[in-house]
C-alpha cells in the first residue's frame, strides 16, 4: 500500500468504527439506548470536524480532484483504489452529515430498535462517504453497490412500509443498476488495459460498439437511482409510504448517488452517441418533473409533497449537470448543500407534526399556531425551500435556471413551471398548518420542541443564512 | 519403505486415528463426543503439519504424487475438515449421541479425498472415488428416521456405485488401449493421437462421476435433497469436502491429462455451468428449507466457479480458485450460523423458524447477512473478489453471453437472499432461541477475519496462492 493512513480514508473509517461501537454499546436497564445514540452522534460530529478540516486542506475553487490517496488493492488485475475530493463532493458530504444530525434529532424519542437504526445508519453513512470520496471507477462501483445493503435493512426494519414487495422491487431494480454498472466498469477497465481514475473518464476514447454499450449501461445504472420515468414508480412507491424521518432521509440520499455519478461520468467533450441519450433524458426528465409536481400539488399527503419537491429539484440538478458547464457544477454544489439540509429539516418537523397530530387525535390545520418554536423553524425551512433569499438555494438556483433557459428555452419554461408548482404546494401546506382561523388546538395540547433543539435548529438556520451570504463562509480565506 | 511411509505420513497419521478411536470406544469408560473429536483433531493437526513438511514428497510416485497444487487442496480438505469436526462436536454434545461413527467416517473421507487429489493413476482414482462416495453414504446413513431421506440414500448408493464403476471401466479402457493406468502416459498418448468416439465415452466416464461429486447441475440432485434432511454435521461435510476434492481432481485431469480434448469438454462444461447457475438461482427462490436454499446457492456458486475456469488459462484458474475460496469460507460461515439456530435444543432448518431472529440474535443474523452478501458477490465481501476475477476473465475472453447469463442468474438469486434477510430482520419472532455456544462465535469470528483480510488485502489470497498453483498453470 502506498499510503496506509490518511484523512480521506479516515472519514470513511470514523462512521464505520462508530457503527462497531454502537453495535457493542450496552443498553441501559430501562431499555433506553442513550449510549448508542450518543456514540452515533459523536461519530457524525467527529466526521463533520474532519470534513471541515479537509476544506482547509484543499484549494476550494481549483477544479479537479484533490488530496488524492492511492492504494494498490490488487495486482492481477491491477486495481488501485483512489480517493480524492473536490468542492462538490465535500459540500455534499458536509450537507449529508448535517442532515444526519437533524435526522437523529427526529428519532431521539423513538425508542423502538433505535440501536439497530443507529448501526445501519452509520454503516450507510460510512458507505456513502466512501462513495463521495471515490476517485476511481472501481471504488466508485464498490461504494455504489455497498450503500444498498444498509439501505435495504433500514427500509425494511424501520420504514414501516406496509407492502413488503415494494422494498424488494426497489432493491432489485437498484441491484440491476449495480450489476449493469459492474459489467460496464470491467469493460472499461479491460478496454483501457488498466486503472481508470474518474477524472480520465471524460477524455476516454472508445470504439463505436463499446461506446454504445458502455454509455447506455452507465446511464441506465445511474438513472436507476433517480426518480425519473420509468424508475420513478417504484422509488415513489417506497418513499411516499415511509413514515420514519431518518429512513426517509436516507432513502432520499440515494438519488444523490445517481446525480453525482452523472457529474463524474459525463465527458467534457460529448461523443456523438451521447447527445442522443442526453436529448432523450432531457425529455424524460422534464415530463417526470411536471408530472410529479402536479401530483404533489393535488396530493393531500404532506410526505408526498416533500417527496415531489425533492424529486423536482433532483431532476433540475440532473438537467443542470447535463449542460456540462463547470460554473453550473459549482452552483449545483452550493445549492445542494442547502437543499439537503432543508429537506432533512422539513421531513423531521413534518414527521413531528404528524406524530403529535396522531397522538393527540387532532386535525393538523393551524397546528403550528400551538407550537411557536416549530412554527418558526418550519416556516423558515419552507420559505428557504421555495427559493426566498434565506439560503444558498436562492442565488445558485437562479443561476442554474438562467443557464438552463439559455440552453433550451422550452425546457427551461417547463422546469420553471414545475418549480412554481412544487413551491406553491409547499407554501399552501405551510399556510394550512399556520392557519389560525382553522386552528382547533390549544397551546398545551401540542408539545413543542425543547430549548436545546430549538437553539440547534436556529444554528442550522444561521448556517443556511450564511450560505446565502457566502456559500463557503466556513472556509477561511476562500 | 520407511522413506515412503514418511512421505505418506499425512494420510498415515489420519489412518492411525481410526484404531485409536475404536480402542478408546472399547476401553475408555468416560467418553463423550469430545473424546473422538480430540483424536481426530490431534491426528488432523499432525497430518497438516507433515503435509506441509513433505509437500512435494511422494511415497509411491507411480500411484500418488504430491506437489504444491495437491498439497494446497489437501490442506484445504484438512483445515475445513477440522473446522467441521469442531462445530459437529457441539452438535453431538447437545444431542448426547455417540460420535464415533461420524468421526471415523469423516476422518476416512478426508484420507480418501486426499488420496483422490494426489492420485496419478486411474486405478487409485477409482478406488479413492469409491471409498469417498461410500463413506459419504455411510455418513448420510447416520440419521435415517425419515422415509424420504432413506429413499434418497438408496438412490445415492445406486448412483455412487454406478459412477464408481464408470470410472473403473473408463480407466480399464485407457489401460486396454494404452497399456497404462498412469495419467502421464495417457496424456502423452493423446498428445500424439486423435480422440475417437470410444475414447470420448471413456473420458466422459471419468468426468461425469467427478462432476457428480462436485455437485454441478443436473448431477446435483442427491446432495441438495439430502443436505436438507440429514443431520447438520453431515450436511456440512457434504457441502464442503467433496467439492474441494472433486474440483482439485477435475482441474488436474482436464489440464494435465485431457487437455487435448478441450474442444469437446469446454462447450459441455459451459452448458452445465449455465444450467447450474439458473437451476440454483431459480430453485433457491422457491425453497423454504434453509439448508436446501443454501444448497442451491452452492449450486449457483459451483456453476460460477466452472464458468470462470472454462478458458482453462492462467487467469481462469486463478479466478475460479479465488471464487472457490470465497465459496468455501462463505458456506462454512453459513453452516456455522446454522449451528447457532437452535430453539429448545432442536436445530431449526425452516425459513419460517428463523423469522424475527434478529431481535434475539443480532450478531448471528448480521453475520449470516454478511455471508449472504458474499454469496451474492456484492462488495465489500469476499465473494466480490471471486465475481470480479471471474467476470474480468470472461471479458478478456470476450465471453459476453456467459457474463449476461451469469448476471441474470444473480439477479434471480437475489430474490432468495432478500427473502432470507426479510424473514430474519423484518418479521416478528415466533421462536425463542437457545444461547449460542462460544465456540460457534469463535468460528464465525475467525471466518470474518479471513473475510476481512481477503477483502482488504486480496494480494495475500491471490498472489501467494498463485505460486502454489504453478503445477497446473500453463
Amino acid at each position: 500500500m502506498l499510503n496506509t493512513f490518511s484523512i480521506l480514508s479516515l472519514i470513511i473509517v470514523i462512521p464505520f468504527l462508530g457503527m462497531l461501537f454502537t453495535l457493542f454499546a450496552k443498553e441501559a436497564e430501562d431499555g433506553s439506548t442513550r449510549n448508542a445514540c450518543s456514540v452515533a452522534v459523536f461519530a457524525v460530529i467527529a466526521n463533520i470536524i474532519m470534513i471541515l478540516r479537509i476544506f482547509m486542506l484543499i484549494e476550494v475553487y481549483q477544479p479537479g480532484i484533490q488530496l488524492v490517496e492511492t492504494y494498490n488493492w490488487m495486482k492481477n488485475p491491477d486495481i488501485n483504489i483512489v480517493f480524492g475530493v473536490d468542492v462538490l463532493s465535500l459540500m455534499l458530504l458536509l450537507a449529508i452529515h448535517i442532515a444526519f444530525i437533524i435526522g437523529f434529532i427526529g428519532v431521539r424519542n423513538n425508542m423502538e430498535h433505535q440501536k439497530s437504526l443507529m448501526v445501519w445508519s452509520l454503516l450507510f453513512l460510512s458507505m456513502i462517504t466512501g462513495f463521495f470520496v471515490s476517485a476511481d471507477i472501481f471504488s466508485f462501483y464498490i461504494f455504489f453497490e455497498a450503500t444498498l445493503l444498509p439501505l435495504f435493512m433500514i427500509l425494511g426494519m424501520f420504514g414501516d412500509i406496509k407492502r413488503r414487495e415494494y422494498i424488494n422491487r426497489f432493491l432489485l431494480y437498484n441491484m440491476l443498476g449495480a450489476v449493469i454498472f459492474f459489467v460496464a466498469t470491467l469493460l472499461l477497465f479491460n478496454y483501457q488495459h488498466g486503472m481508470l481514475e474518474l477524472q480520465q473518464l471524460g477524455n476516454m476514447k472508445l470504439n463505436d460498439k463499446m461506446e454504445y454499450f458502455i454509455w447506455a449501461a452507465i446511464f441506465i445504472s445511474l438513472l436507476s437511482r433517480i426518480p425519473v420515468w420509468p424508475f420513478h414508480y417504484w422509488i415513489s412507491s417506497v418513499n411516499s409510504s415511509i413514515r420514519h424521518p431518518m429512513v426517509f432521509l436516507i432513502s432520499m440520499i440515494l438519488p444523490l448517488t445517481g446525480i453525482y455519478g452523472f457529474v463524474r461520468f459525463l465527458p467534457k467533450s460529448l461523443p456523438s452517441i451521447m447527445s442522443n441519450y442526453i436529448f432523450i433524458l432531457q425529455i424524460i426528465g422534464i415530463v417526470t418533473m411536471l408530472f410529479i409536481a402536479l401530483i404533489g400539488l393535488i396530493n393531500k399527503d404532506r410526505q408526498y409533497k416533500i417527496f415531489s419537491y425533492i424529486t423536482v429539484y433532483y431532476i433540475m440538478y440532473l438537467l443542470g449537470i447535463l449542460t456540462r458547464n463547470e460554473v453550473i457544477l459549482l452552483n449545483i454544489a452550493f445549492s445542494f448543500f442547502s437543499y439537503l439540509i432543508i429537506v432533512a429539516s422539513l421531513e423531521v418537523f413534518s414527521h413531528y407534526i404528524s406524530r403529535e397530530q396522531s397522538q393527540q387525535g387532532i386535525m393538523d390545520d393551524g397546528i403550528l399556531c400551538a407550537c411557536p418554536k416549530i412554527s418558526i423553524i418550519y416556516a423558515f425551512m419552507t420559505l428557504a425551500a421555495v427559493g426566498l433569499p434565506l439560503s444558498s438555494l436562492f442565488l445558485n438556483n437562479f443561476l442554474i435556471l438562467s443557464d438552463l433557459l439559455a440552453v433550451n428555452i422550452k425546457m427551461g419554461i417547463i422546469m420553471l413551471l414545475s418549480l412554481v408548482i412544487v413551491s406553491s404546494s409547499l407554501l399552501r401546506e405551510l399556510f394550512r398548518l399556520r392557519d389560525i382561523e382553522k386552528c382547533g388546538v390549544e397551546m398545551h395540547q401540542v408539545e413543542d420542541i425543547n430549548k436545546g433543539i430549538f437553539i440547534f435548529m436556529l444554528f442550522i438556520c444561521f448556517i443556511l443564512l450564511m450560505s446565502f451570504v457566502k456559500p463557503l463562509w466556513f472556509v477561511l480565506g476562500a | 519403505m520407511f522413506v515412503q511411509m514418511v512421505a505418506q505420513s499425512p494420510e498415515i497419521f489420519l489412518l492411525m486415528g481410526l484404531p485409536i478411536m475404536f480402542l478408546l470406544n472399547k476401553y475408555r469408560k468416560n467418553k463423550t463426543s469430545k473424546t473422538f473429536y480430540s483424536v481426530s483433531k490431534i491426528m488432523l493437526l499432525f497430518s497438516i503439519l507433515s503435509g506441509i513438511i513433505f509437500y512435494n514428497r511422494s511415497g509411491y510416485a507411480e500411484y500418488v504424487q504430491n506437489n504444491t497444487y495437491t498439497t494446497l487442496y489437501k490442506i484445504f480438505v484438512q483445515i475445513f475438515g477440522l473446522g467441521i469436526f469442531f462445530l459437529s462436536c457441539k452438535w453431538f454434545l447437545n444431542k448426547n449421541r455417540s460420535s464415533l461413527q461420524y468421526y471415523a467416517y469423516g476422518t476416512g473421507l478426508i484420507v480418501s479425498l486426499m488420496i483422490l487429489i494426489s492420485s496419478v493413476h486411474f486405478l487409485v482414482l477409482s478406488g479413492a472415488y469409491f471409498i469417498s462416495s461410500l463413506l459419504i453414504y455411510y455418513l448420510m446413513r447416520l440419521s435415517s428416521e425419515d422415509y424420504e431421506y432413506e429413499m434418497g440414500n438408496r438412490r445415492y448408493f445406486v448412483f455412487m456405485f454406478m459412477f464408481s464403476l464408470m470410472i473403473l471401466l473408463s480407466g480399464l479402457w485407457f489401460y486396454h488401449k494404452i497399456g497404462s493406468w498412469e495419467y502421464a502416459k495417457i496424456a502423452a498418448y493423446y498428445a500424439k493421437h486423435a480422440w475417437n468416439r470410444a475414447d470420448i465415452m471413456a473420458f466422459a466416464g471419468i468426468l461425469l462421476p467427478l462432476l457428480y461429486m462436485l455437485g454441478i447441475a443436473p448431477l446435483h440432485f442427491n446432495r441438495i435433497e439430502q443436505s436438507g434432511l440429514s443431520i447438520l454435521p453431515v450436511g456440512m461435510i457434504n457441502q464442503i469436502l467433496p467439492v474441494i476434492g472433486a474440483y482439485a481432481v477435475i482441474l488436474n485431469l482436464l489440464i494435465n491429462v485431457f487437455s487435448t480434448a478441450s474442444s469437446i469438454y469446454v462447450p459441455f462444461l459451459r452448458i452445465l455451468s449455465i444450467v447450474s447457475l439458473f437451476w440454483g438461482a431459480i430453485s433457491a427462490t422457491k425453497e423454504d428449507n434453509l439448508r436446501r436454499l443454501f444448497g442451491y446457492c452452492c449450486l449457483y456458486s459451483v456453476g460460477f466457479i466452472m464458468l470462470g475456469l472454462l478458458p482453462f488459462n492462467n487467469n481462469g484458474i486463478t479466478s475460479s480458485f479465488v471464487y472457490l475460496i470465497a465459496y468455501l469460507l462463505t458456506i462454512f460461515g453459513v453452516y456455522s450460523v446454522f449451528f447457532a439456530f437452535k430453539s429448545n435444543g432442536e436445530y431449526v432448518s425452516s425459513l419460517q423458524d428463523i423469522s424475527g431472529i434478529f431481535s434475539q440474535k443480532p450478531y448471528v443474523s448480521v453475520l449470516l447477512t454478511a455471508f449472504i452478501v458474499s454469496f451474492a458477490g456484492s462488495p465489500p465481501m469476499l465473494g466480490f473478489l471471486g465475481k470480479l476475477q471471474s467476470v474480468e476473465n470472461m471479458i478478456r475472453e470476450q465471453d459476453y453471453w456467459s457474463i449476461g447469463l451469469a448476471m441474470l442468474a444473480l439477479l434471480l438469486l437475489l430474490n432468495a437472499f432478500f427473502r432470507v434477510i426479510r424473514v430474519m430482520f423484518f418479521e416478528i419472532r415466533t421462536k425463542n432461541f437457545d444461547r449460542t455456544d462460544r465456540g460457534i462465535y469463535f468460528c464465525l469470528f475467525l471466518n470474518m477475519i479471513f473475510f476481512l483480510v481477503g477483502v482488504l488485502n486480496p494480494a495475500l489470497f491471490i498472489e501467494q496462492f498463485e505460486t502454489l498453483l504453478q503445477p497446473i498453470m500453463r
